[in-house]
């Protein structure tokens, strides 16, 4: 395993599209034009659908779907300049326009036209940008795999995408199996995100006023809060739109593999946001790393990643925290010592994420400081809603339940096996509908829309 | 043979929670959903409360805000000191104090005749809830899901009980304490993180904000106040954050081409002490409400007199505290003639 993990970024496009069960079960096929527009087409309404059922809309009204048609038409007008723009390009140009296109979100948060991830909602104001982060990504992706086509484009502006991604690294077909087995095999998916978002995501923004303590405990808490919130917030909306387009026929990347079945930093990485993995592989780690090495290509990765993310000291400061951890793990794996590369996992995961949540810079220091000031936060925790300690003590026992069972069998193929068995889905439906109310949390996609 | 049996008993079990046990239990809560919204006394309440201040006839003064303002201002007093009419439109949650409520409060009444809006916002002291805030916010509710959990109604046996609104609110729109439990106790002593939102995040929320009111208030002041709350006994200086979001937005408003004079914004001083609060950190009690009003009142009086700073902006009234003789003063919740030295 270990060596296993020193494979960098291994075989990421088949993790996405072709996992050993998927093979088993429901193989893919390339799909065809019509396929990809069709299902831009339908996405207008099931777009409509999910907002009024995750986000707490309004009820299904001609405002919100005709907001729903114009957003989606302008990210399919700018696909189609991008694409246009870059075929009109010569060849040595298009290596530099690729990497333009991945900085594009980078410089229009800089320029304030696009707002940096924070953990709250970091919609564009703009309606030009909606979903620019995902669909600039998936366009320097195409560019750089020599795939651009009217199927991609339709792909990678489809409104369901560009809600929270994934980045449409790939797209294929599954329509030659039944409705019936394609919502028996998807259907759970749905069910699984569900739980994640409503059941713990949405009640957890309950306690983000903990963000303003400083002293080294409630720092803690606080960033364990926040790494189960984004997790159960974006892993639960990819696993809905992974359910949703499997079930209409269409297989896009699966962006969550179980991150916390992994006993070091490199695994954990693997199984967090693959889509963008594949990008960041493809665009810079293997480029870089024929060039300067392994150890730089790493730097660069996480470098590119930060400044996808947002710019801001906070994540210059997540990048090259993160890349450090990364090369320290594989120093470590190369001599075996797996203790402590899990410990690592645990401490990177845990600082890694407190550096990503906040962007009050003399505050996120104040927090470095590592002061010690007692036990407030749980005085703090107690003061919570029942239903946002419920979620927190599900999403604690969803990821230890990860961690632990790793090598069971319902676990090991990193694919929420465990989870899609029917009688742990009636758990989790029950959960989630048993907690389900109006006023338990904002509702919105952590990732979404910039 | 045996394991065969079990394989099969595991087939059929999955099969019954597939077929059977799922569906049912969505149906289940598709029923549940529509009893739930049967139920809810939300929309009900604001259009009742609508109703009640065109009742009110033509207003001079309007607070408007969520909870806070609902608990902690009083239009009475304000009108007692003020010797204008003034009318509480605070509603219950600040999550629907959004354009939809404001478009249907100004069909109702003559808005050209609105010479205050006096706004309370909770929204620079939480963090990460911009989202909760903005104008066109729908009603809790009014969305697909459930006002309370399966599990809340099962906590309270089946039976929600919830007061309504309009049934404990006087003439004036004010709460009538009379008629609800401030239950404040030594083992919920509650306090209040001190928590502050960044500037550019809420000042963003709060021009927009103003900008519309002033919008629909054309010959209104345009009073946004940052409200009172308790922390404990945390001691904090907010000095830094106040200057810097005044001067902010004045800045902001002025690059809008807004006139000063027209939009004001008033950060309140900290509860002193929790016998002025009801029962919760932003919720005033009687004493608490008398005070905070009063302290509002204080600053308004200054802002008339052109007691301004070298922007043009009236002095922060933080640490002020309200002359308790005058708060006395106020607690007779009953109208009386103006003083004339306060007639605007």
């Amino acid at each position: 395993m270990a060596l296993a993990s020193l494979n960098l970024w291994q075989n990421t496009e088949q993790l996405n599209c072709t996992s050993r069960e998927v093979k088993g079960k429901i193989t893919n096929r390339p799909s065809h034009e019509l396929e990809a527009i069709g299902l831009w087409l339908i996405s207008f309404a099931l777009v409509a659908v999910l907002s009024q059922l995750l986000f707490s809309l309004y009820y299904f009204n001609w405002e919100l779907f005709s907001k729903v048609i114009y957003k989606s038409l302008v990210s399919l007008l700018v696909c189609v300049l991008i694409v246009l723009a870059v075929l009109a390009f010569d060849q040595p140009k298009k290596h530099l326009l690729k990497y333009i296109l991945f900085f594009a979100i980078t410089i229009t948060s800089a320029l304030g036209l696009t707002k940096t991830l924070t953990g709250s909602h970091a919609q564009s104001d703009t309606i030009f940008l909606y979903g620019f982060s995902f669909y600039t990504a998936s366009i320097a992706y195409l560019l750089h795999s020599k795939q651009l086509s009217a199927k991609s484009i339709a792909a990678c502006s489809n409104p369901l995408l560009l809600i929270t991604g994934p980045i449409a690294t790939c797209f294929g077909s599954v329509h030659h199996y039944s409705f019936k087995k394609r919502f028996k095999y998807f259907f759970p998916y749905i069910l699984v995100g569900l739980f994640l978002h409503q059941a713990i995501a949405t009640p957890l923004t309950k306690a983000f006023h903990l963000i303003a303590l400083t002293d080294m405990i409630s720092s803690c808490a606080y960033a364990v809060i926040f790494e189960l919130f984004v997790y159960a917030n974006f892993c639960g909306l990819s696993l809905m739109i992974y359910g949703v387009c499997g079930i209409i026929g269409v297989r896009i990347p699966l962006n969550f593999r179980q991150p916390f079945s992994s006993t070091n930093i490199v695994e954990y990485w693997r199984g967090w946001h693959t889509s963008l993995s594949t990008v960041l592989k493809s665009l810079f780690y293997t480029p870089t790393k024929r060039s300067l090495g392994t150890f730089p290509a790493i730097f660069v990765v996480y470098l590119a990643s930060a400044m996808w993310h947002g710019v801001t000291i906070n994540f210059v400061l997540w990048g090259v925290f993160h890349a450090s951890v990364f090369i320290l793990t594989i120093v470590f794996l190369r001599k075996a010592a797996f203790l402590p590369s899990f410990v690592l996992m645990i401490a990177g995961v845990l600082i890694g994420r407190a550096l990503f949540a906040d962007s009050d810079f003399p505050r996120l220091l104040e927090k470095l400081s590592f002061k010690y000031d007692g036990f407030v936060v749980l005085t703090k925790l107690a003061e919570l809603p029942n239903t946002s300690k419920l979620a927190l003590l599900l999403g604690i026992f969803f990821i230890v339940a990860e961690m632990v069972f790793q090598k069971c069998k319902y676990f090991k193929e990193r694919n929420y096996k465990f989870y899609r068995i029917p009688i742990i889905q009636l758990i989790l439906l029950v959960s989630t509908l048993g907690t389900i109310c109006d006023d338990s949390g904002l509702d919105y996609a952590v990732y979404g829309q910039r | 043979m045996t394991l065969d049996l079990t394989m099969l008993s595991m087939v059929n079990a999955n099969r019954f929670i597939n077929i059977g046990a799922i569906p049912l239990v969505i149906v289940a809560y598709s029923v549940f959903l529509c009893v739930d919204h049967n139920r809810n006394v939300n929309i009900a309440d604001i259009k009742h409360h609508i109703q009640d201040i065109q009742n009110s006839g033509s207003v001079d003064g309007l607070v408007f805000g969520g909870s806070n303002a609902f608990y902690s201002l009083s239009a009475e007093s304000i009108s007692y000191y003020t010797g204008m009419k003034w009318y509480n439109a605070s509603m219950d949650s600040e999550v629907v104090t959004g354009t939809r409520i404001i478009h249907d409060l100004i069909t109702r009444i003559d808005q050209t005749k609105v010479k205050y809006f006096v706004y309370s916002s909770i929204l620079p002291y939480t963090i990460g809830e911009v989202n909760s805030y903005t104008l066109d916010q729908k009603v809790i509710g009014e969305g697909i899901k459930p006002i309370r959990s399966i599990f809340a109604y099962m906590k309270n046996g089946g039976n929600y009980p919830r007061t309504r609104n309009s049934e404990i609110r006087n003439g004036f729109g004010d709460i009538v304490f009379d008629r609800i439990k401030c239950d404040f106790t030594a083992d919920n002593h509650f306090d209040l993180i001190h928590a502050r939102e960044e500037i550019g995040i809420s000042l963003e929320s709060l021009i927009d904000k103003a900008i519309y009111f002033a919008s629909m208030f054309p010959n209104a002041s345009i009073l946004i106040v940052l409200p009172s709350g308790y922390y404990g006994g945390l001691i904090f200086d907010d000095l830094m954050f106040d200057q810097a979001l005044r001067t902010k937005f004045y800045s902001v408003l002025s690059g809008k081409h807004f006139q000063n004079s027209t939009v004001k914004i008033i950060v309140q001083p900290p509860y002193a002490s929790v016998k002025q609060v009801c029962d919760g950190p932003w919720h005033a009690n009687e004493d608490g409400r008398a005070w905070r009003t009063q302290n509002l009142i204080e600053f308004m009086i200054k802002s008339d007199a052109s007691v301004s700073d070298s922007q043009g902006h009236p002095e922060n009234v933080r640490g002020g505290a309200a002359d308790p003789s005058r708060v006395s003063s106020l607690k007779p919740m009953t109208m009386h003639p103006p003083s004339p030295h306060l007639t605007h």
